[in-house]
């Protein structure tokens, strides 16, 4: 009865306004062997209970879960006995969450009432190193927002296909180091698309995607992170509309060593607007990203065949765009016999760059180099047979931007000369998903 | 209320070994009564129709015979083992049997080749101690986790015992216990303990997306047991209870020491790694992508973390640059991460909520005599 009336309220207007909190759920005491509690799944007095052998709701719901009491076990009912394919749906409100939630079923939808309306809050979280962990092939999570959660905030691990959509995860404390690290973290995954999501507050990257093959990420904001987002180690990857303001880096297309994916290259950089990240650092030591100078719009960091093009790079104090090799003095050594320190084969054009470098913070501004900086930093630091090599080449094709070369593997006889860099190589490809 | 019992002096009296009591030595010797053997409670089969199952309770499958659940005696089918590096959880006993389908038998065909007919499952009963002074004393069942192998693969599920200890009721969302108890001290104390929700098996048993065994692997599985005061290769006695099929090959790869027992620190802190990191730390599993692997055969340093710098630990890293500075242990990750009870450090990420102190100190002694000291 109370079950239908609730999903009456929301076949209306998705307004949230069945609270049902009145449940008399019981989770007060964490024990005991009581079975009142509706932990069993098939016993939930609430909401969550499947419906078994129907179709969707009106909205295409085919389990809606509400806010309140007992939510942790409501919701993870719901997402471990959904079949493929359900969508979970979340009533608008907000969900006390102390533990990680998990989604496994190939190609479920959860999905909230709107990234602002629906809010999984994880601030009182003592278990899990995520808000929401998924493993299931072919997943959605939609318009929901996660708040605090202890560690990642959405993280797909090792899946084929996942979409982020309109989810919004902020950690409330600004710029506090020991926010959660990621905030959306699709790892060791392919066709990962994320779209219109907005992350703030993360002390590693908001937008992660790392290891990964066959990536779209567009139309997202990233703010108050250490780094925007993040392409790491992954192939085949397309950022693209992305507004990317206020933090430490903003875009960072990073190849790091003795990782199990080697090679990271082919990612299409384009009409990102890349304004004022100039936070200073506050990732953990130990960190790559710790290493990040605040100020950076663009990092492309060992990756081979970048291609970066038509985006707005403007007030980033330290640079705009630094393209740099592995470099072990500064990054720290390693052992993988496997890896190629090198970054080849970007191409850099057509870009608006403004107003950068004026303040340089971090490791570019302790090396004693000119301020202010260029809109273009090259650390100069070629493989061998990398200069002579067309398909490898550096190119850098930009009418109105500043740039220097800082020779860092010479003898750092700096150079503006663009000369050397002007090239082309083919476009990199647009992802479909 | 039927009283509380000691869950591994019950099931020693029969000559079982299927009970650690979370590290110790192995169980002393048990009284008089001879082992059960696989024909002793034929009246009682175990019934594991996979078409119907996951049972609502523990008692519905017949694994345990007689009136006292509790008592954990197995019915025909469901043999005992042990393994020799046991999975830290929150300092619970546990007690561990495989059921094996009537007919059915294990072929093996190498270390992590263990192939258990389709209708087998393997159980493991989780135990606290009422006072940790007297772990085989008395005690109370927490959950049992099955295994389950059906047709398309395993799939794990969660009964969690009822306050009287009658039964157990199947348990999808994972549950939080409160358990009181006396402390080494002596001294009252209240611990959360976490049952894991069903998704979470998979978090240690799935690799590459296939749900596998841990424990049912020759490394952990080859180990002397004591059947009734006499020390015999658990293999040995597995195999007169009709467990394998002929031919079984059980590989050469290493076996895992004891952790705690008398191996050179080494072996011990490195079997410890694998029965409790492994699982994920290989490839194909979630500590994959940091390529951190922790099996106990892994031979180059910077793989199990020696000089080797984390790449997307995050605040894991605690501001440490290596996973293991050889002489340094305050300065290494795995013993920051393995000291931590924060959900975002913590190592394992699930499902713990305190450390293994004893571990601790295993893993500090080996990093704190690796030479020469520090990283390049």
């Amino acid at each position: 009865m109370r079950r239908g009336l609730c999903l009456s309220f929301l076949g209306l207007a998705l307004l949230g306004g069945c609270d049902d909190d009145d449940d008399t759920g019981a989770n007060g005491g964490a024990d005991t062997g009581a079975t009142a509690d509706g932990a069993t799944g098939d016993a939930a007095p609430g909401d969550a209970a499947p419906m078994a052998d129907m179709g969707p709701d009106a909205n295409g719901c085919h389990a809606v879960v509400e806010p309140g009491a007992d939510a942790v076990t409501r919701l993870q009912t719901a997402l471990i006995e959904a079949s493929a394919g359900d969508t979970v749906c979340l009533a608008a409100g907000t969900f006390e969450l102390d533990t990680e939630i998990s989604v496994a079923v190939d190609g479920l939808t959860l999905r909230g009432a709107g990234p602002e309306a629906t809010i999984l809050d994880f601030s009182g979280q003592t278990v899990g190193a995520n808000g929401v962990l998924l493993t299931g092939d072919g997943i959605t999570v939609e318009d929901f927002g996660v708040r605090n959660s202890a560690g990642d905030g959405v993280r797909a691990a090792g899946v084929d296909g996942i979409t982020f959509r309109r989810v919004h995860v902020v950690w409330t404390t600004p710029a506090e180091s020991t926010n959660g690290a990621y905030g959306l973290y699709p790892v060791e995954s392919s066709n990962v698309l994320v779209e219109e999501c907005r992350v703030e507050g993360a002390s590693d990257a908001g937008i992660y995607v790392g290891q990964s093959h066959n990536i779209l990420v567009r139309n997202n904001e990233a703010t108050g992170n250490v780094a925007g987002i993040e392409i790491e180690n992954s192939t085949d990857a397309e950022v693209v509309d992305n507004h990317v303001f206020g933090n430490t880096g903003g875009i960072l297309v990073f190849t790091l060593p003795q990782l199990p994916m080697k090679d990271g290259m082919r990612c299409k950089v384009h009409q990102n607007r890349i304004i004022e990240n100039n936070l200073p650092n506050f990732g953990r030591a130990g960190s790559i990203v710790s290493l990040v100078p605040g100020g950076t719009g663009a990092f492309i960091l060992a990756a081979d065949d970048t291609e970066f093009t038509g985006n707005e790079v403007r007030g980033n104090e330290t640079t705009g765009l630094v393209i740099i090799s592995y470099l072990t003095d500064i990054l720290g050594a390693y052992d993988d016999e496997a890896y190629d320190p090198y970054s080849e084969g970007s191409w850099v054009h057509d870009n608006t760059f403004s107003d950068n470098g004026d303040m340089p913070q971090g490791l570019l501004g302790g090396l004693g180099l000119q301020v202010p900086l260029p809109d273009i930093l090259s650390d100069g630091c070629w493989a061998e047979g990398q200069p002579e090599d067309a398909a490898r080449r550096t190119c850098i094709q930009e009418d109105a931007a500043s740039f220097r070369d800082i020779d860092l593997c010479g003898d750092m006889t700096a150079s503006d000369d663009l000369a050397p860099y002007d090239c082309e190589h083919d476009a990199q490809s647009t992802i479909d998903l | 209320m039927r009283s509380r019992r000691s869950i591994c002096s019950a099931l020693l009296v029969l000559g079982l070994w299927a009970c650690d009591d979370g590290g110790d030595a192995t169980p002393g010797p048990g009284a008089d009564a001879g082992p059960v053997d696989a024909g002793a409670a034929d009246a009682a089969a175990p019934i594991v129709d996979l078409a119907q199952i996951p049972y609502d309770r523990l008692s519905d499958y017949g694994f345990f015979v007689g009136d006292d659940l509790a008592a954990l005696q197995p019915a025909a089918g469901v043999h005992p083992y042990l393994v020799t590096a046991v999975l830290w959880s929150d300092d619970a006993g546990k007690a561990r049997f495989v059921y094996l389908p009537p007919g059915g038998a294990i072929e093996v065909g190498g270390d992590e080749d263990w192939r258990l007919p389709v209708g087998s499952v393997v159980i493991k009963n989780f135990w606290f101690a009422d006072d940790q002074r007297d772990r085989e004393g008395t005690a109370r069942l927490l959950e049992t986790r099955l295994l389950i192998h059906e047709a398309e693969g395993w799939t794990g599920h969660v009964y969690v015992w009822d306050a009287e200890q009658a039964d157990a009721e199947r348990v999808v969302a994972g549950r939080r216990l409160t358990l009181d108890y006396l402390d080494r001290a002596g001294a009252p104390q209240q611990q959360t303990y976490l049952v894991p929700n069903t998704n979470q098996c998979d978090q240690c048993h799935a690799n590459d997306d296939v749900t596998g065994l841990l424990g049912v692997v020759t490394r952990q599985v080859d180990r002397m047991i004591d059947v009734d005061g006499v020390a015999r290769p658990q293999l040995e006695v597995l195999a007169e209870r009709g467990v394998f099929a002929p031919g079984a090959d059980f590989g050469d790869t290493p076996r895992l020491v004891d952790p705690f027992g008398d191996a050179p620190v080494a072996a011990r802190a490195r079997s410890y790694l694998d029965a409790n990191c492994a699982h994920c730390h290989r490839a194909g599993g979630g500590g994959g992508p940091s390529g951190l692997v922790l099996r106990h055969t892994v031979e180059r340093p910077v793989d199990f973390g020696v000089c080797r710098a984390p790449v997307a630990a995050g605040p894991g890293a605690g501001g440490r640059t290596a996973d293991i500075v050889p002489g340094r242990p305050d300065e290494s990750i795995l013993v920051y991460r393995m000291s931590s009870t924060d959900p975002e450090i913590k190592m394992p990420e699930l499902p713990n909520l305190t450390v293994d102190a004893q571990a601790i100190e295993l893993v500090r002694t080996w990093i704190a005599e690796m030479a020469p000291a520090g990283c390049p």
